[in-house]
């Protein structure tokens, strides 16, 4: 019955055309897509056939079937709702001549077979293809509840699929009725769309390296971080975790894409962040509630970063949120919690006991330490024996404080967030809110955000769309009171914290190093505020214009306003302004920053589709236009500590500072794209753009930007097709791209004046930046080559990728002589040349596939490995090398970069050391010319190690049966340098009066002769930077386990839920490393625990 | 289809003119140098920046007056609590002290930067009525500076000679740092610069106008290089500073020959001259400093500022600066070839409270020309010339030194020296130091003073011997480290 109604509806359709010469390829898409219906049929026929031109008007399918077909070697018929093309001879000769389908309905093997598809959460899924093939071939679609019946013998197969689902295959087997389900594809997606921020591209377009991560993997995550999430899925995003800030959710780690592009201060290595196809802060990503993304695309070849030109060089991170996408409203409501645990294990410091007999045998309540002349060390010794005697008292009191855990705490982090869709077929609108206030590890710190975006599309006519966004956020990041985690690992463990009465100690009165004098808990205590307050309003609008078939114009456009207000206050009762004068003390520094910022973009796109080819060009305009204005005020010396307020303060400080800033920079750009696929296998591409910009003075104002690629998709090949390949792909791509500086006006010298400033009666201006009209825009010059395959259904599947990037005419801040007179004795200036080069490659394989039981297993790993090495050194950069020399507090050098030619960038430096002399107990050196010294020397420093690990990346174990979802994620790095710290500044450095990790008790040279790794503690002086506390690194992170589990849909049915998720996600609860290494030195580093819930009504 | 291409490349053709203009932004506090000297409104400007630079209290706002230097020269009392504690000591590994010393090497050469890019500018107004006047006064600034840069850097001539290094002398922009040069060869170039600053201010307003008058005409634009030219590098000051420049090169025919010049010009110049006894008036808003000695004097707006706990803040603190009397400084003003009766011990509160630099609140109209004086910070005075015609004639002519000595004290209410007996160039000598000691308490001026003559640091009942550790400040780090030798 059903069947004879679609046959009717078929022969119903009428179908409408005007054509001129247009391949019969074309005639027969534009036939397929009025009739609705599916066109089957070997393509090959058409090869030869020339164009063609047709006029009818309201005809009948099968007629004008039939007039097309006509004196062509071939013929349709229909079935249901497939237009089915087949070889005319072939029917010739078929003496049975009706159709080929009326004769198989009489053969006595077939039989309609009925069953029902459904997917892995239990949903009923429509549309889908099911395919039989055996003496007789069928297609049909499954219904929209599920339903589907076709035609069958009982010896053949049956094969469905639908995009999002892994294909199934069963055989028959004279089944009467099958039911299958199908599995949503988690990491296998068939068609690969790589979201450029101007274009969506199906990856084998592509001729470069880029990775995608959809909606659906990163649901399964349920974390906030978004770096973190991308990490394990792509690690070609390497995060430095610095040792100083651990777990501080105010602090975003360092990022970057293939190693370090630029150097010196000010150098920007950050990837791009593109958001919905406009630039935004990499912070704004940070903040962005992960419920929002519909995908991330990672941009990491020239081919497709040099999409932006002068900013896209190193890589670009491609973020574009959901669209409202459903017709049918929904309500989607998720919420997580954190637990977050401090994690102290590479702390190992001294309890009580333990210290005071490491003061005693460091020498500190030996008088001899300190002084030289017999008389006054005997004279000495009484107060040193009184001030040892003393502290031994607290110990045998049984004072021994933890200080650690004073400032931490184990915190609860909530986070919510909703999602309502609906609308009507014209208009949709989708509604999202997230509240999430995020508490760190150390007590009253944490981040809440707060936003809300509403979304309209509406599709005015069939050919014009307009979509419009309107998005508000709130971050308030707010900071510890307890200040800096490293005091509380100083503080000395036989100190109590509470004197006789109960009250805070604020001073330890025997305790001579400024550093453990004072008590941190009682500035915990006093009023505080170190918070920064960022909020924006944007309003973007997106209108998309279908002008006729091959043109499509589309313009984009944002305005954003924000602020942020960056508060800090010290009290002025806090330590550190212990000693100073009344009208000194208190300090209160409000920085109100206000921007505003637009950015639009045309983009004119022509797309030509042919048997053999598709030719895709873009045309794109683009303009960008960032301002703010910050004032600064910063109050001092208010005696008394009331509350916070800035009247009060205002009015009471004894001195008040202000400046102000205000920046403006603009960009414009235009962008020509070509793409040229030829028969799915060859594919060409190129990319040119030209971009102008403020920051580059009149002289220097506009540079080029190019790539070219060439892809190669040989599983297209004839002679693959029969073998188990899914995909196997070639890329190879070349081109220029850039790095903003993001500097203003680098290239002017100007004056700054203000109102009041004069001399006399004459208005000033003020010298007050130095230009370098000569500065070039910085390139950088890359190739990279690749290959990606998927073998045997799909188990396995691999990719490798070669890169080789050059980056020229970096641009860094250069310090010069302060008698050369320049403000701040620096500009800026192109130096040297830096490479970049390594690979990255991946491998995954399914180990268990067991459609039946919904079960499958598989494991995947990743390496990569980037070496960048300065290849020219300039002038600039030795200067830079000197300016590098910073000295700490106690005249010690700070570890920070040194340049060498044919070094790495990311090194470590120091002077060459021999050890421990087994003889005097001083440390040997090795000088520059190979001489060994015992004195340390400044123009000795070199490089003494490289941090870039040789080997890092990820190791991944998912894990699905039904709709549990069972993923572990681990972070590896092999062969990378580390100075160890702990072991200079804890350790040898530490004269005894702070507390230190037990690894201090190690052997120290006590006697000739004695052969160790640490110098004669009795050694006042200093160590410097020395090559002896290089350790190579091996690192092991268990960086997420996630659990996810999705109600099955029988049983949240009955609450009206569409859809329940469960999910477990545990981060950072192992690491381990080869090197012993206190980390998380002003904010601990910290486990997270998180349990979230998902509902969609 | 066509259509949409041209209508595409008109549009972009329209965003590419306009792009430039777009492109081409300005930050709004800012101007930039290109367009800032392009006409004499602007290097007016900018000049008066170099001058406010250089009041600031880093410079001759304090340090290079009443504060470092003269806590150097032992004015003051100093305890181990007091801030100015290390400088006292010299010793200069003192952080207190390097960033002082850090803030006077960057900024006197940072002024230096300035005036040899606007002199690279100059051409925009080669036409321009002021255009030697402004060049007259960078250059004779740049002299001014390199030479307080040698002053207080350069090595003891007197030991070392004209020809090891001294600094490095600007006389250009660039980026590249400069090597030091000779003694010899900086003050060459330090004259060479004033010979031409002179030839081009010799038709500086001054000399019709006098130093505090306002040249402008009613009507016409304010032009501040023609106001109070006394505040501003002058012809008169180029001339001085080539006395102060010959002292400074040991070459006393010089010094003889640019000091009698200035002294014969100024004879005309009613403006600038000594003070006489009916300048001396107690009354409320009196001139303490009298300005009309100054050939040179910075205009220092902040000037009670940068006084702020030094000269009227509480005794006990720890910034107070009290002239260091008993024992001491009341020798020199009341003993010897000093008397009560001058008028610097009379006006000057060296006894107690120190109120040379007595100032008017700024907010009482501090650029009315009447008050201005009140603001006044010298530069360089009348009364240097006669002292060091004085010393310059000492060895060849001992009456024309002790004329000159004379000049200057009866000008201070002291009896004549002409009418002691036994004075031999020595005991000249002696007196002429006697003389600088008194006159220039708060002025900065003692110890490069010491520094020239080598001569040992007098302090209350001890005095630090001469020595290179003393005289020589140590170069900042970063110059060593950027410039090394």
């Amino acid at each position: 019955m059903l069947c004879q109604t679609l046959m009717v509806y078929a022969q119903q359709r009428l179908i409408t055309l005007n054509i001129k010469n247009q391949s019969m390829y074309e005639v027969l898409e534009q036939i397929r897509t009025q009739a609705k219906m599916d066109l089957v049929g070997d393509i090959g026929l058409l090869k030869d056939i020339k164009k063609i031109g047709l006029d009818v008007r309201n005809r009948d399918l099968k007629e004008v079937l039939a007039i097309i077909s006509e004196g062509q070697p071939f013929e349709f018929f229909l079935l249901r709702n497939t237009i089915i093309m087949s070889e005319k001879g072939a029917q010739k000769d078929d003496k049975q001549a009706q159709n080929k389908t009326s004769q198989i309905i009489k053969s006595p093997k077939t039989y309609i077979l009925t069953g029902v598809l459904k997917d892995d959460r239990g949903n009923y899924l429509s549309g889908a293809s099911v395919r039989f093939r055996g003496a007789i071939e069928e297609v049909t679609k499954s219904h929209s509840d599920g339903r589907y019946e076709i035609k069958v013998d009982a010896n053949g197969m049956l094969t469905c699929s639908m995009l999002g689902y892994e294909r199934q295959t069963v055989q028959i087997k004279g089944r009467k009725r099958i039911d299958i389900i199908l599995r949503g594809q988690t990491h296998i997606i068939d068609e690969v769309v790589v979201n450029t921020g101007y274009t969506r591209r199906p990856a084998p377009s592509m001729t470069g390296a880029s990775s995608v991560i959809t909606r659906r993997e990163l649901e399964k995550f349920n974390h906030r971080n978004i770096f973190t999430i991308i990490q394990s899925l792509d690690p070609a995003l390497y995060l430095d975790y610095d040792i100083v800030s651990g777990a501080n959710p105010n602090v975003i780690p360092e990022i970057y894409l293939r190693g370090i592009n630029n150097i010196g201060a000010y150098s920007l290595n950050t990837p791009l962040a593109i958001l919905d196809g406009f630039e935004v802060p990499l912070e704004r990503l940070y903040d962005l509630d992960i419920n929002r993304i519909e995908s991330i695309s990672l941009l990491k070849d020239v081919s497709s970063t040099v999409l932006y030109g002068s900013r896209g060089g190193n890589g670009v991170l491609v973020v574009e949120t959901r669209m409202p996408d459903q017709q049918k409203a929904s309500v989607t409501y998720s919420t997580t919690a954190a637990i977050t645990v401090p994690d102290l294990r590479d702390y190992n410091l001294m309890n009580a006991v333990q210290k005071l007999n490491y003061e005693k045998s460091s020498g500190l309540y030996d008088a001899s330490t300190f002084h030289t002349e017999p008389d006054i060390i005997t004279e000495q010794q009484v107060l040193y024996d009184q001030l040892y005697n003393n502290k031994r008292i607290k110990v045998l009191k049984g004072i021994d404080t933890y200080w650690l855990s004073q400032p931490l705490q184990t915190s609860l982090s909530l986070g919510n967030s909703i999602h309502i869709e609906g609308g009507s077929n014209r208009l949709r609108f989708g509604l999202e809110g997230n509240l999430t206030d995020l508490k760190g590890a150390m007590k009253k710190s944490g981040r809440e955000r707060k936003d809300a975006a509403l979304t309209f599309q509406y599709r005015i006519s069939e050919k014009l769309t307009l979509i419009n966004q309107t998005n508000i956020q709130e971050v308030k990041s707010y900071n510890s009171p307890y200040g800096a985690f490293s005091s509380y690992a100083q503080m000395n463990p036989y100190q109590s914290l509470y004197d006789g009465e109960g009250n805070l100690i604020k001073k330890y009165d025997d305790e001579t190093l400024a550093e453990v004098k004072f008590n941190p808990l009682y500035n915990a205590g006093l009023a505080h505020r170190d918070q920064k307050k960022n909020s924006f309003w944007a309003n973007r609008v997106l209108l998309k214009w279908n002008l006729s078939e091959h043109f499509v114009l589309k313009a984009n456009a944002i305005l954003e306003r924000n602020r942020s207000i960056d508060e800090k206050y010290a009290s002025p009762q806090h330590t550190r302004f212990a000693n100073m004068e009344a009208d000194s003390i208190g300090a209160y520094n409000y920085i109100d920053k206000k921007g505003l910022w637009y950015s639009a973009n045309i983009n004119l796109s022509y797309k030509k589709e042919s048997l053999n080819y598709k030719w895709n060009t873009n045309l794109i305009g683009e303009i960008k236009s960032d301002q703010y204005d910050e004032e600064s005020t910063l109050w001092k010396g208010f005696g008394s500590d009331s509350t916070i307020d800035r009247t009060w303060i205002d009015a009471n400080a004894k001195a008040k500072m202000r400046s102000d800033r205000d920046k403006i920079s603009r960009l414009a750009g235009i962008l020509l794209t070509g793409n040229y696929i030829y028969k799915n296998k060859y594919v060409a591409d190129f990319s040119y753009r030209l971009d102008g910009a403020s920051n580059f003075g009149k002289n220097n104002r506009y540079s080029h930007f190019w790539s070219v690629g060439l892809g190669y998709n040989l599983h297209e090949e004839a002679f693959l097709k029969e073998k188990n390949v899914q995909e196997l792909r070639f890329f190879v791509n070349t081109g220029v791209s850039g790095t903003e500086a993001f500097i203003a006006n680098m290239n002017s010298s100007s004056y700054i004046f203000s109102p009041g400033e004069r001399y006399f009666r004459e208005n000033v201006y003020r010298y007050y930046y130095e230009g370098n009209p000569n500065l070039k825009w910085p390139q950088i010059r890359s190739w990279s080559f690749g290959v990606t395959g998927r073998v045997w259904d799909e188990r396995i599947k691999f990719g490798l990728t070669y890169y080789n990037k050059l980056t020229d005419r970096m641009i860094s801040l250069i310090t010069v002589a302060p008698s050369v007179g320049i403000p701040n004795n620096s500009y800026f200036e192109n130096m040297g040349q830096l490479q970049n080069r390594g690979f990255e490659s991946a491998g995954a394989i399914r180990l268990v596939d067991n459609t039946s039981k919904n079960l499958n297993w598989s494991i995947g790993a990743t390496a990569i490995n980037n070496s960048g090495k300065l290849m020219k050194i300039s002038d600039a950069l030795d200067v830079l090398n000197k300016s590098n020399l910073v000295q700490s507090g106690d005249g010690t050098y700070v570890q920070n970069t040194f340049y060498q030619q044919g070094a790495s960038v990311n090194n470590i430096k120091g002077v060459k050391s021999l050890g421990i002399d087994p003889a005097s107990g001083k440390e040997i050196y090795l000088t520059k010319e190979g001489r060994i010294t015992d004195k340390w020397d400044v123009a000795d420093i070199g490089v003494i190690g490289n941090k870039e690990p040789r080997l890092f990346g990820t190791l991944n174990s998912i894990f699905n049966f039904k709709s549990l979802n069972v993923q572990a994620h681990f972070t590896y790095t092999l062969g990378g340098d580390v100075y160890n710290h702990t072991l200079v500044d804890r350790i040898e450095n530490n004269d005894g009066r702070i507390n230190t990790d037990l690894i201090a008790n190690q052997e120290r040279w006590k006697a000739p002769g004695d052969v160790v790794a640490f110098k004669d503690r009795r050694i006042r002086e200093k160590t410097y930077l020395s090559s002896r506390f290089v350790e190579r690194e091996n690192t092991l992170r268990f960086s997420m386990l996630l659990v996810n589990y999705d109600l099955p849909k029988e049983w949240i049915i009955r609450y009206k839920l569409q859809r329940l998720k469960l999910s477990f996600v545990m981060n950072d609860v192992v690491r381990l490393s080869t090197v012993e290494m206190e980390r998380g030195l002003d904010y601990p580093f910290a486990a997270t625990f998180n349990f979230g819930i998902m509902a969609q009504f | 289809m066509k259509n949409i291409w041209v209508a595409m490349l008109f549009f972009f053709c329209l965003v590419n003119s306009s792009c430039n203009k777009w492109l081409d932004v300005r930050p709004k506090n800012e101007i930039y140098v290109d367009d800032a000297l392009k006409d004499r409104v602007g290097f007016v400007k900018a000049l008066a920046g170099i001058y406010l630079q250089l009041a600031e209290p880093g410079l001759y706002g304090r340090e290079l007056k009443f504060g470092m230097l003269d806590v150097m020269a032992g004015y003051w009392i100093v305890d181990e609590q007091h801030d100015y504690y290390a400088e006292n000591q010299f010793d200069f590994q003192n952080l207190a002290f390097q960033q002082k010393r850090d803030v006077i090497w960057s900024k006197m050469y940072g002024a230096i930067y300035q005036c040899n890019m606007m002199l690279s500018y100059l051409d925009n107004i080669r036409t321009d009525v002021d255009y030697n006047l402004i060049k007259g006064e960078l250059l004779g600034l740049r002299a001014y500076i390199h030479l307080e840069i040698f002053k207080l850097f350069g090595p003891v001539t007197l030991l070392r000679g004209m020809n090891t290094p001294a600094a490095p002398y600007y006389s250009a922009v660039a980026k590249e740092p400069a090597k030091f040069s000779t003694s010899q060869d900086f003050l060459y170039k330090v004259e060479k610069d004033l010979l031409e600053a002179k030839n081009l201010l010799r038709e500086d307003p001054i000399i019709i106008n006098g130093k505090i008058n306002d040249g402008n005409v009613e009507g016409q634009p304010y032009n501040a290089l023609l106001d109070r030219r006394g505040i501003r590098m002058n012809y008169y000051a180029v001339m001085a500073l080539l006395v102060r420049q010959a002292q400074w090169a040991r070459d006393k025919p010089k010094a003889i020959q640019y000091g009698e010049e200035l002294l014969a010009q100024l004879s005309l110049n009613k403006s600038i001259r000594l003070i006489n006894e009916g300048d001396i008036i107690l009354a409320e808003k009196v001139d303490r400093r009298w300005t009309v000695e100054n050939i040179w004097g910075l205009y220092v707006k902040d000037l009670r500022k940068n006084m702020d706990g030094i000269f009227d803040g509480d005794l006990y603190i720890n910034t107070v600066l009290i002239p260091d009397f008993t024992d001491f400084l009341a020798n020199i003003y009341t003993q010897g070839s000093g008397n009560i009766s001058d008028y610097r011990y009379k006006m000057w509160g060296v006894k107690d409270f120190f109120i040379k630099f007595w100032t008017l609140d700024p907010n009482e109209e501090s650029t009315k020309p009447a008050n201005a004086q009140f603001f006044e910070m010298q530069m360089i005075n009348l009364p240097e010339v006669y002292l060091i015609l004085a010393e310059s004639y000492v060895d060849r002519d001992i009456h024309k030194a002790l004329r000159y000595l004379d000049t200057l004290r009866i000008h201070r209410g002291l009896p004549k020296l002409i009418e002691k007996t036994g004075i031999n160039a020595f005991t000249l000598q002696d007196y002429i130091m006697d003389e600088v000691r008194r006159e220039y308490i708060g002025e900065g001026y003692l110890f490069t003073y010491y520094k020239r003559l080598f001569h040992p640091i007098y302090r209350n009942g001890y005095s630090i011997e001469a020595s290179e550790g003393v005289f020589v400040f140590p170069l900042p780090i970063d110059e060593k480290l950027f410039n090394p030798q």
